[in-house]
């Protein structure tokens, strides 16, 4: 028996992969996702079937997809889907339905208020397992069961003497940039305090600092790994990634008054994070050295064990 | 920027809601137009800015609303509540609106199932036209979502009114006190405060009802040893909550109450019945009937390890609601109206 994990690369996979322990804990499992760095470096080891990563409404190719997996569905025996989005979940959908295997579709955490387009269209198709991650999104269609910001807990740390490294992040692959966050750590940060900047598209060459505009994820989750404090736009990957590592981050939300996003899903999250107690959350221009003080006194420690869920 | 604020009914939570953000954005022109609400006031509404109070029927307020929107050309319409929302159907298309629902009214608990189809249906109906919302919490933001996706929903938290320096307040008193502040209504279901009093009557524990309203509720909480303190100014209310050991919440349905964040910012623990607003904004939820939010109660009381984690998760909705993430959210919420509609960019003040 075999069990398929759909999911687009980027923040999709790897949601799908922190709750894999606790939804797919056998060993045969097929891996459903489009081949990029970070897909290929998280799957070493594992079978994966490729898929090309769609843009958005590329029902055409939404109907490819479902004919390639049909051959996997063909070849071996797929004893049940979970698909955290994108679209790709679509084409696995309609291939389990096809083969009359059970679907479960994840919303991504992400949405903490809301569906993804993904989501809205498979509210409407029966016969699928949905879920959301946060239980009050939850209703006679979506049930909350899991959510990949369960088990952690945060516990005091004592905070080292020498000067602090600091990885500052906005997202490598942000539209948007967030320049207001960056100019106002450059005038709290103490000169002797080592950083990273991964700035994203943000315009702030004029601040004479060293910056990256994106870090490949593995590089990326080194450096977090090795970090006295992470400061992050309020992405779920960048937030998921920190406390997976041990850091408690200071989360600050993007806002569209200042072109910074389109929509108020980082805020919808940051609020989330911060009354779990999980961040820090600050406004941008509002973070002073207290808060990064302060921060340095947390850390975070992952659950040993991951308690299975039946979907 | 110009924002006229519209209320029916102005006092209680939706009073200092308003004062918040009046507060909080301070470069914004404010000015309010409502029905004035007896025997509710807490908050005064701060000087300087307009207020217009109606004082006749309902049609009477509309129409006087839709005139005045003419006159003052605000570019953002702020409607509070389920009754102001209701000149959604009425202002101009291309007139920005923020609604804030402050509790949807389908999320009611004292009416019948058809009344609360009616609601939903209302709000559904109402949801047509291009707005923006300002949630009080995550359920909230979920429910307009379920209205109509493609609003744009913004968080706009209450913010704690203290900072959490008073969490280190000393405690006066000798007796452990459990407080619940609100209007004596079926809102805040006093007769559930009552229950879990008579619950643990044969615990040393003084149950406290900050707040006043329907007199046979009151009398059935004073039946159950509560005491009643009627309404209080704000800085005595302040100190009685500081010195309670535990805020117990009965509220049947609500958006973000005001009380429980102002508790938990004077680092009194929480514990709320379990509805899901409470829930979506973290706070520590121990049942929805009079047993088991007694026994959450005792276990508060008996249990080392809960009485922390119930403490350290009320912090953390107090450290989540700041004044400046309200303000942020609220300027986000006004920028999407006005990119909503098509009258362009807010003007300069």
């Amino acid at each position: 028996m075999t069990e398929m994990l759909v999911a687009t690369s980027g923040g999709h996979l790897t949601q799908l992969h922190m709750l894999r322990p606790r939804i797919a804990s056998g060993t045969d499992v097929v891996w459903v996702t489009d081949a990029t760095a970070q897909s290929t470096s998280l799957l070493a080891g594992e079978r994966v079937i490729p898929l090309p990563n769609r843009p958005p409404r590329a029902y055409l190719g939404v109907l490819r997809d479902y004919l390639t997996l049909c051959g996997a569905f063909r070849r071996e025996r797929i004893e049940h889907v979970y698909s955290t989005g994108a679209q790709m979940a679509l084409s696995a959908m309609l291939a389990a339905k096809t083969f009359r295997v059970p679907f479960s579709y994840i919303e991504s955490g992400t949405r903490v208020s809301e569906l993804s387009a993904t989501g809205r269209l498979l509210d409407h198709v029966p016969g699928v397992g949905r879920y959301v991650q946060y239980p009050f999104a939850a209703n006679h269609h979506w049930k909350f069961a899991l959510s990949v910001f369960e088990g952690f807990s945060v516990v005091p740390a004592v905070p080292g003497q020498d000067p602090p490294r600091v990885i500052v992040t906005v997202g490598g692959n942000a539209h948007y940039g967030f320049e207001r966050l960056i100019r106002q750590l450059h005038s709290v940060i103490p000169a002797d305090w080592s950083v990273l900047w991964q700035v994203g598209p943000s315009d702030v060459g004029d601040l004479g600092i060293q910056t990256v505009k994106s870090l490949p994820a593995a590089r990326l989750r080194d450096e977090i790994a090795a970090a006295d404090l992470v400061i992050s736009h309020a992405g779920t990957g960048s937030i998921l990634t920190a406390l997976s590592l041990g850091k408690r981050p200071i989360v600050v939300p993007r806002r569209t008054a200042h072109g910074e996003h389109i929509d108020g899903h980082q805020n919808d999250l940051a609020s989330y994070v911060a009354s779990e107690g999980l961040a820090m959350v600050r406004e941008a221009d509002a973070i002073t050295l207290e808060d990064l003080q302060e921060s340095r006194r947390y850390r975070v420690l992952a659950a040993p064990e991951s308690v299975p869920v039946q979907l | 920027m110009r924002v006229l604020h519209v209320t029916e009914a102005f006092g209680g939570g939706i009073q200092s809601a308003i004062a918040n953000y009046v507060d909080g954005l301070d470069d914004v022109d404010h000015s309010l137009y409502s029905r004035a609400r007896d025997a509710q006031s807490t908050w005064a509404w701060p000087g300087g800015s307009g207020h217009e109070v109606y004082a006749g029927g309902l049609v009477g307020f509309f129409v006087r609303l839709l005139a005045k929107v003419r006159e003052e050309k605000p570019d953002v319409v702020h409607l509070h509540s389920s009754f102001a929302g209701l000149a959604r159907a009425l202002l101009p298309p291309g007139q920005a609106v923020v609604y804030s629902p402050h509790c949807y009214a389908m999320e009611r608990r004292d009416v019948r199932v058809p009344v609360l189809w009616a609601f939903a249906l209302a709000e559904f109906l109402l949801a047509r036209r291009r707005q923006s919302t300002a949630a009080v919490s995550l359920r909230e933001a979920t429910l307009s979502w379920r209205l109509n996706w493609r609003t744009p929903r913004i968080l706009v938290l209450n913010p704690a009114p203290f900072g959490m320096d008073h969490a280190q307040r000393p405690r006066d008193t000798g007796t452990d006190e459990i407080v619940m502040v609100g209007r004596i209504s079926p809102q805040k279901d006093p007769h559930l405060f009552a229950e879990v009093a008579r619950a643990c009557t044969d615990r040393p524990w003084h149950f406290v009802w900050i707040g006043d309203g329907e007199a046979e509720d009151r009398a059935d909480l004073e039946d159950a040893g509560v005491e009643v303190t009627g309404w209080t100014q704000p800085d005595l209310l302040a100190e009685r909550l500081a010195d309670a050991t535990l805020y117990l919440h009965s509220g049947a349905w609500e958006g973000g109450p005001v009380s429980t964040v102002e508790a938990a910012s004077l680092g009194v623990p929480v514990i709320a019945r379990d509805i899901p607003s409470m829930r979506s904004l973290g706070y520590p939820v121990a049942g929805d009937g009079p047993g088991q939010l007694a026994a959450g109660v005792t276990r508060f009381f008996t249990d080392r390890s809960y009485a922390d984690d119930v403490a350290r998760r009320s912090v953390s909705v107090a450290s989540a609601a700041t004044r400046a993430s309200m303000s942020a959210s609220l300027l986000d919420a006004y920028t999407s109206a006005i990119e909503r509609t098509s009258r362009g960019r807010p003007r300069a003040r």
